[in-house]
């Protein structure tokens, strides 16, 4: 099977990349119309939900089957849903949903101009030196804002939720293994840019 | 760029226009117009070789060496 060029897995990318665009467009619009919604509809009932990652604490000690061992947890992380209300943070929320989309249709545009030129079989063209390296960039800070993101809403939830024998905690989840790939994307950026130069070096040597 | 390509030149000299050069020395016009331009960033040697052939001439007759 072919890797680069017409009917390989590059073009194959392009596609599924084409149909993820178009998915992340329609989100996109569907949630601006919330965001907008947002601040004038009333909501009633419990049918819109919000679910947030958080991380809590509990306070129950934990035997073993014997009964000899005890043991307890340290931290347990999950989503905690709760109905939504109209206010700042239902706004805030869908806002940065709203970025978040914004971001993701932003990378999954780049990613596409890549793989269209690598389906025609052009690897090597300076502007792809240019969107990998954005591309890079994006995921280093945008594992950073992902985790001010989960960050900002467990410690929300710590300040604004109780449970019995529980206790919230504001979570600090970062992927390190993110920034790494993000750093060695930034690295192949480079060998697409020097890429780049040797082709535009063999094009104009006659 | 400092070396400059001299084929303009040596070309009205030689009363043969371009398109016929190229097609004599099996370049393209497109390639043979980077030459003459002086938008080439290099030249191979076998290049260099059919046009000395072609045009009876030296390399030097071809190519100079212009302080920036």
């Amino acid at each position: 099977m072919k890797v680069l060029g017409k009917r390989s897995i590059a073009s194959f990318i392009t596609s599924v990349l084409d149909v993820a665009w178009w998915g992340i467009a329609i989100g996109l619009v569907l949630l601006l119309v919330l965001l907008a919604g947002s601040t004038f509809l009333e909501l009633r009932g419990d049918n819109l939900t919000f679910s947030v990652p958080v991380a809590v604490q509990l306070d129950a000690p934990v035997h073993g089957a014997s009964g000899e061992t005890s043991a307890h947890f340290e931290k347990l992380q999950g989503n905690l849903r709760f109905p939504a209300r109209q206010g700042a943070f239902l706004s805030g929320s869908v806002a940065v949903v709203v970025l978040a989309f914004g971001y993701m249709f932003w990378i999954v545009n780049q990613l596409r101009h890549v793989f269209r030129s690598l389906s025609q079989g052009l690897p090597f063209v300076m502007a792809n030196g240019r969107r990998i390296r954005w591309i890079g960039l994006a995921v280093i800070f945008g594992e950073f804002g992902r985790f001010a993101i989960v960050y900002f809403w467990s410690y929300y939830t710590s300040l604004h939720f109780v449970a019995d024998g529980l206790r919230f905690a504001p979570s600090v989840d970062i992927n390190p293994i993110t920034i790494v790939a993000g750093l060695a994307i930034l690295v192949i950026a480079e060998v697409f840019q020097q890429g780049a130069r040797l082709q535009e070096d063999q094009s104009l040597t006659i | 760029m400092a070396i400059h390509v001299k084929l303009d030149a040596v070309l009205a000299q030689r009363g043969i226009t371009l398109t016929e050069l190229a097609e004599r020395i099996g370049l393209t016009l497109a390639n043979a117009s980077i030459l003459k331009t002086n938008k080439a960033r290099a030249v191979r040697f076998t290049t260099l070789d059919a046009l000395c052939r072609e045009l009876n001439c030296q390399p030097g007759d071809l190519l100079e060496w212009l302080a920036d």
